[in-house]
């Protein structure tokens, strides 16, 4: 029998992610530390990139979680100050004398467990994920707050293998960090449980309807991003000692925004673990470069931001110009009329 | 002379790589019922978008009452009194009927929405169609037929002169046409145009005063309706002869051994249904609209809870196991192919090849999928179920209604499959892509799959089903086999007492 053919590896390759989302970041990513190099060449030297990754090592791990929930359609607003409850709840267990390893473990499970209880009430009740992890981020701070008491629990120097240990001369958290990227960018590219994520994203009635297992793909997700969420607050709590109930209340947002600049988007089915690391990456090395070019502070979070807008508007003009059905919006028509009219005027 | 309500002269308009539309003129005079007859891909859906202004042609000329329309734009038609009643339903279903009907003109009183006013207008548009519907109901429990009166009510503002209906009875059934045509009716006698776009030709020699035929982007004939026959118009649309005849009969005459087996299957809305599909058939349960039939699909699919009763799949040793679930009732090797592709059927942003290959995700054949595998798969799968595309990586919402439909075949066609329910097989499909579809039914049930046909099309019961059951508000009536099973004969079935 004869097959239908592929279509054209150029095409193939114009609507792919790689080239779409993440390629832009890429150059964005090397003008700026070229640009930043230029000024100041420790920019690119071998101790300030180890240092950039070492930053969002922390934001990273909870980044991947959330490209999983995004991927299926889901959101996890509550990752953030689950990752400061298990910082505290890690740091209270080695200040009463426990062991590390049990720290971890139980830490991990009652993330889990959180999570489970996400993913139950999303995909069983229905209810939209956006307001109930909203009640969760309030929610676990009080009780971060309630196991501190109010002040941060010191650690006594101990989980140096989670947070300050070199291996091969690199922190442990970078390769945390690097080994979860990977190994979830195999899950969701290679795996039946990465395409049902893909699936119920895109379309979930249609997805359940054919018989894809849609409520358990959710659950699995919610329950992987929250344990990812208490292994980054682990971390975090490791590299400075201490569970601070206060820490990183901005990760979630920064997470969903990594994740949207590698071209995931909050309508679900798209998204990568690839992207979402070059989403990080680019957040770090502007950050840094703020810094190293002597930027006030105080303009971080409007870079930050500005970043995040520019990037949703050019994916968005791109979406317009290849959509050929469906309605189309104001912008596009003009989109249209400035490019017939520059056509014109060549002509 | 009358003045025509809308006059589109010349009218051309290309998209890259497709030539959409070649020089079409049209007339429509107020008071009449102009119907575009073409399949798809014709150029109809571009055509009306340019007569409503949603999209700006790229040469030719738009004329309304005779004057000529510089910069159309769809606030710029509304206002010239050309409405649309789209396929896509634009409508707020968590307000009230009256809140719908006038949702784009609401009463204002000191600046502030005045609601009586706004009841009383409501009301009385409504009775000036002969509308009957309760303005106060939430418009989430409406019918589909309801639900398409309404738009028709907004539409008819004040100033109404044309009002276009893209495929207004594509989800209608057969008596829901009636108040339709009777509301057409009313607006021709009042003057006003209505440029009726259906797949339907017995419906549009029904009610139209003329027609044009579009095929390819161009028109190939225009006239009085009294100049075409339905066989003459299909030729044209076509250009070809179309059979209309019955889908060839089952290979062997021997019915096989039961595959889906319903018992006493209740829910709200069905009472007591029970029936068994065997394998190598088609079967198909029909009977209006209120019916239950899809209602039906969805249960023996394991996708709706039913009340009582039970769903069995008979299981390769025999054994009748009752289904527990959707997943479950796929695992048993049952699948489903919902009516709505587009909501409930298909990735409609992702490619071809996503679509195809998702039966053997969603059953788990293998844990490991690779792009290239999915690639190899499609590859094969795509000429298996007929669909017609240059490549597999096209995005499957820019496929046609045929190819999609055929899409979701051919998901199933790389897994083991024993039953497949289809609800609506042919729902806004055009007249020669049923017919594939028909056949691609035939040849499943031909390979030994037990087909559960649930449609409320009697003309295509008739024509592809082994044996009919026909149900109404939620029982089975009757049961006839398919050579008997004509339109005329179902529809008195379904219409006695």
């Amino acid at each position: 029998m004869t097959e239908t053919p592929r279509a054209p590896m150029k095409q193939r390759l114009l609507r792919s992610d790689a080239v779409r989302f993440m390629a832009p970041l890429v150059v964005a990513i090397l003008a700026i530390s070229l640009y930043t190099n230029g000024k100041n060449d420790n920019f690119l030297g071998g101790d300030n990139l180890k240092n950039i990754l070492l930053q969002v090592s922390v934001l990273g791990i909870i980044a991947i979680g959330q490209t999983l929930l995004i991927a299926a359609g889901q959101l996890d607003l509550s990752v953030a100050t689950l990752a400061a409850l298990a910082g505290v709840i890690g740091a209270t267990r080695i200040k009463d004398g426990g062991s590390e390893l049990w720290a971890v473990i139980l830490v991990l499970l009652v993330c889990a467990l959180f999570g489970l209880i996400w993913g139950l009430l999303v995909a069983g009740l229905r209810i939209p994920p956006f307001i109930l992890t909203l009640g969760g981020t309030s929610l676990f701070a009080s009780i971060a707050l309630r196991i501190s008491k109010s002040s941060p629990v010191p650690a006594r120097e101990r989980f140096e293998w989670l947070g300050r240990a070199k291996l091969l001369g690199i922190q442990t958290p970078i390769w945390f960090f690097l080994i979860i990227v990977v190994v979830a960018a195999l899950v969701m590219r290679y795996t039946r449980f990465g395409r049902h994520v893909y699936a119920t994203g895109s379309n979930e009635e249609a997805s359940y309807l054919t018989g894809i297992p849609t409520a358990r793909t959710k659950v699995l997700c919610f329950v992987i991003s929250s344990t990812l969420a208490g292994f980054a607050g682990l971390v975090a709590m490791a590299r400075i000692s201490t569970g601070d109930p206060r820490n990183g209340s901005q990760l979630a947002l920064q997470a969903i925004a990594a994740v949207v600049l590698g071209g995931g988007t909050l309508a679900g089915g798209r998204g990568s673990p690839i992207g979402t690391f070059i989403g990080v990456v680019l957040l770090a090395v502007v950050q840094s470069a703020l810094t190293f070019n002597n930027v006030q502070t105080f303009w971080n979070d409007a870079v930050f931001g500005g970043v995040l807008i520019f990037a949703v508007v050019v994916t968005a003009i791109g979406d317009l110009r290849r959509r050929r059905f469906g309605a189309r919006p104001l912008l596009a028509s003009l989109i249209q009329r400035t490019s017939k009219a520059s056509a014109e005027v060549k002509t | 002379m009358t003045i025509d309500a809308l006059e589109l002269r010349g009218i051309s308009k290309s998209f890259p790589g497709v030539h959409a539309l070649a020089d079409v003129s049209l007339v429509v005079r107020p008071g009449t019922v102009h119907a575009i007859c073409g399949e798809n891909g014709a150029g109809k859906s571009t055509l009306i978008k340019i007569a409503t202004g949603a999209q700006n042609a790229d040469s030719g000329v738009i004329r309304i009452d005779g004057q000529e329309i510089d910069h159309p734009s769809r606030r710029v038609m509304q206002k010239l009194g050309i409405r649309a009643i789209f396929q896509e339903r634009q409508i707020a279903l968590d307000l009230s009927v009256a809140e719908n009907v006038l949702l784009d003109c609401l009463p204002k009183r000191f600046g502030r929405v005045d609601w009586r006013t706004a009841k009383t207008l409501a009301s009385e548009r409504l009775q000036a169609l002969e509308i009957d519907l309760d303005i106060d109901a939430p418009v989430r429990t409406l019918s589909v037929a309801q639900l398409q009166m309404m738009e028709i009510a907004r539409a008819v503002s004040f100033e109404a002169r044309l009002i276009v209906m893209d495929e207004p009875t594509a989800s209608l059934s057969r008596h829901e046409l009636e108040p339709l045509f009777r509301v057409i009716e009313r607006l021709r006698r009042e003057g006003v145009a209505v440029l009726f776009i259906s797949h339907h030709l017995e419906e549009v020699f029904e009610i139209a005063d003329e027609i044009t035929v579009m095929r390819d982007g161009s028109v190939v004939a225009q006239g009085l309706t009294a100049e075409f026959t339905p066989a003459s118009v299909a030729e044209l649309m076509f250009g070809r002869i179309i059979d209309s005849s019955r889908v060839n009969d089952r290979a062997d005459d021997q019915a096989g051994k039961p595959m889906l087996v319903l018992k006493g299957v209740s829910t709200e809305r069905l009472n007591n249904v029970s029936f068994s599909v065997a394998s190598g058939e088609i079967l198909a349960v029909t009977g209006g609209i209120g019916a239950g039939v899809s209602e039906l699909a969805r249960v023996a699919a394991g996708a709706s809870l039913k009340t009582s009763g039970e769903v069995f799949v008979v299981d390769e040793s025999r054994k009748m196991q009752g289904i527990r679930s959707r997943r479950h009732a796929l695992r048993l090797g049952l699948a489903f192919l919902p009516a709505d592709r587009k909501r409930q059927g298909l990735l409609l942003e992702r490619t071809l090849v996503d679509n195809v290959v998702l039966g053997q995700q969603a059953v788990g054949l293998h844990p490991i999928f690779t792009p290239s595998s999915a690639a190899k798969l499609a590859k094969s799968l795509v000429p298996a179920a007929n669909i017609k595309t240059a490549n597999i990586d096209v995005v499957v919402g820019t496929l046609s209604g045929g190819n999609q439909q055929k899409a979701m075949i051919g998901r199933w066609m790389g897994v083991k499959t024993k039953i497949m329910i289809f609800d609506e097989p042919t729902a806004g499909i055009d007249i020669a892509s049923k017919f594939e579809i028909y056949n691609e039914l035939r040849r499943l049930a031909n390979s030994g799959v037990a087909v559960l046909v649930c449609s409320t099309d009697f003309q295509e019961v008739g024509q592809v089903a082994d044996r009919v059951i026909v149900m109404r508000s939620g029982n089975v009536i009757g049961e006839i086999d398919g050579q008997s099973a004509t339109e005329r004969r179902l529809l008195e079935m379904e219409m006695s007492k």
